[in-house]
């Protein structure tokens, strides 16, 4: 089926996502193929995404881990202990590696 | 966790106290803790909560509620560009281009910006994004599509002029 940009555009976000049917992925593609206006915004908005995604462009503030830290500290020292008497550090630690898992959006396109 | 808070502050400092209080949330209720979720959906859950109960605190939400566009609010056309040529990750190395990025995504009206944060810089699926603002998939998906969309018109004229096209050279035998 033969589809108009304006039905692509509606598109993008799920073709980038490898989420639209089978039969709809195929015309879009076909349209991209030679609509280079098309083309152009689905690159650049795979490109932004990839851009923003990037963990340089949002970073932590200056000293933010330091003063999370003290205030689990301070949490600790009027708790008497941490969780199952985890230490402070042990438990950010195991914190930060379940939250820094990132996975990059590489395109399966 | 601090990203996303500030995806729902703006100010910095609002978005490091809640992730302070989130972190120290989880730290207290790690007992309930249950594996029926990734631990990294239920801290986001603590922080989402933590940000909500702040905005109310503050009295915002009515604001935003009513300056935030409807899902079903008309359709997000993107920047008609013909000639994009891709952006190295390598200028992220300049800080006027990570603060162009930055503000395209908080400019972003606060449903886009919270879908967009969870989705595409915190990496979580569309269902875990759902899920996390308590949405439906069909409503995270519209939200992320417009979200998307939306910071071209204003980055795309900008990021061009980052990477500008090469001269073109005339060469009389072509």
């Amino acid at each position: 089926m033969v589809i108009e940009c304006k039905h692509v555009w509606g598109y993008i976000s799920d073709y980038l996502d490898a989420a639209l049917p089978e039969d709809i992925r195929l015309d879009v593609q076909k349209h991209l193929e030679h609509c280079e206006i098309c083309s152009a915004i689905l690159d650049s908005t795979r490109n932004i995404i990839i851009l923003t995604a990037d963990e340089r462009v949002f970073e932590l503030p200056v000293g933010f881990s330091e003063r999370l830290h003290a205030r689990i500290d301070l949490e600790l020292q009027g708790t008497g202990g941490g969780y199952n008497n985890e230490p402070c550090r042990t438990w950010c630690a195991r914190i930060s590696a379940t939250t820094r898992k990132r996975v990059r959006i590489e395109s399966t396109i | 966790v601090y990203l996303i808070a500030l995806s729902f502050m703006k100010s910095e400092a609002d978005a490091e106290d809640i992730a302070q209080e989130a972190f120290l949330k989880a730290f207290r209720h790690l007992s309930t803790f249950r594996d029926e979720s990734k631990f990294s959906t239920w801290l986001i859950s603590i922080t989402l909560n933590e940000a909500r109960s702040r905005l109310r605190r503050q009295t915002i939400v009515r604001m935003q509620s009513l300056d935030d566009p409807p899902d079903d609010g008309g359709v997000v056309s993107p920047a008609l560009l013909r000639d994009w040529r891709e952006i190295a990750s390598e200028v992220l190395e300049r800080q006027e281009i990570r603060q162009m990025l930055q503000e395209a995504v908080i400019s972003l009206p606060t449903i886009y910006r919270q879908v967009f944060q969870l989705r595409d810089v915190e990496a979580l699926s569309v269902k875990e994004t759902a899920e996390a603002l308590g949405i439906s998939v069909s409503s995270a998906k519209v939200r992320l599509h417009r979200a998307r969309m939306m910071p071209q018109k204003q980055l795309s004229p900008l990021l061009k002029s980052v990477n500008p096209r090469p001269k073109r050279r005339w060469l009389p035998w072509l």
